[in-house]
């Protein structure tokens, strides 16, 4: 499954890096692709392009603040939003339940 | 005509000296003040009392522990000579709170002088917190790569463009 993810929390420090590396180790561990945008402190940085997001199989949204530019997933039936520190607790469980709903 | 005030230079924001071992802490409190006294020992410090008080400040406020056994205590204090960054090891695991339950091995400590309107703390914390989910980092700090080769990655991390921010302030 390709998966692109959204991380952000309210004060964009500790959080979003954490959620970040998580669901990046687990989706390794079970054997998916992901790329995750950071929004934090420093910024956005490695922003979801046009391409990644429509060629994902499952979205899935990190937060428990509104995230920016959310826009780019309205239009998308695949989008998954968790609390961030869900995402940090038990991540390998978030990515299980994503469902890849085809586009 | 203007002249230059006679202080030394700041020193980097880490160095080889910071990067260190220390012994056994019983709790939190003690180790943070095991940090305190080596940044002390580095001559970082103007008043070590303060900075204690205010990374224990901290602290209570939420712990601020990481993942994968380390912490990243931080403030920005009155008491502070110097902007720095601690790395040290514990002898000991200390319990400190973690989301994932682990006992901290490593300090990262960030100390930076209150007010200082060139420093952005919060963004150098987050950009820490970054750096700290990287597995190879910590790797190699757990592999003792030598301390200058830490100090290169952290400074390029933290002041990604230290001589743009030079030119981009005033």
């Amino acid at each position: 499954m390709r998966i692109v993810a959204v991380t952000a929390c309210a004060n964009g420090i500790a959080q979003t890096y954490m959620a970040a590396e998580q669901l990046e180790q687990a989706a390794r561990r079970l054997g998916h692709a992901i790329k995750v945008e950071t929004q934090g402190a420093v910024g956005v940085e490695n922003e979801l392009t046009a391409g990644d997001i429509r060629g994902a199989d499952a979205i899935l949204i990190a937060s428990d603040v509104a995230i920016q530019r959310d826009g780019r997933f309205r239009r998308s039936r695949r989008v998954m939003q968790v609390p961030v520190q869900l995402a940090m607790r038990d991540p390998e469980g978030v990515i299980a339940r994503l469902q890849p709903v085809p586009a | 005509m203007f002249s230059l005030p006679d202080s030394p230079p700041a020193p980097p924001l880490v160095e080889p000296a910071l990067i260190t071992d220390l012994p056994p802490a019983p709790d939190r409190p003690a180790a943070l003040r095991l940090a305190v006294e080596h940044l002390v020992r580095c001559g970082r410090l103007s008043d070590p009392a303060e900075v204690a008080a205010e990374l224990l400040g901290r602290e209570r406020g939420g712990a601020t522990a990481l993942n994968n056994g380390y912490a990243i205590p931080h403030c920005r204090s009155g008491g502070v000579r110097f902007n720095s960054i601690l790395i040290a090891r514990l002898a000991e695991p200390v319990d400190w709170m973690a989301p994932d339950g682990l006992p901290v091995r490593v300090m990262v400590v960030l100390a930076i002088r209150r007010p200082d309107f060139d420093f952005d703390h919060l963004k150098a914390v987050a950009r820490l917190c970054r750096l700290l989910m990287q597995p190879g980092f910590r790797a190699r700090v757990a592999q003792r790569v030598p301390p200058a080769e830490l100090c290169r990655e952290i400074l390029a991390e933290v002041c990604p463009a230290p001589v743009e921010k030079l030119y981009c302030q005033k």
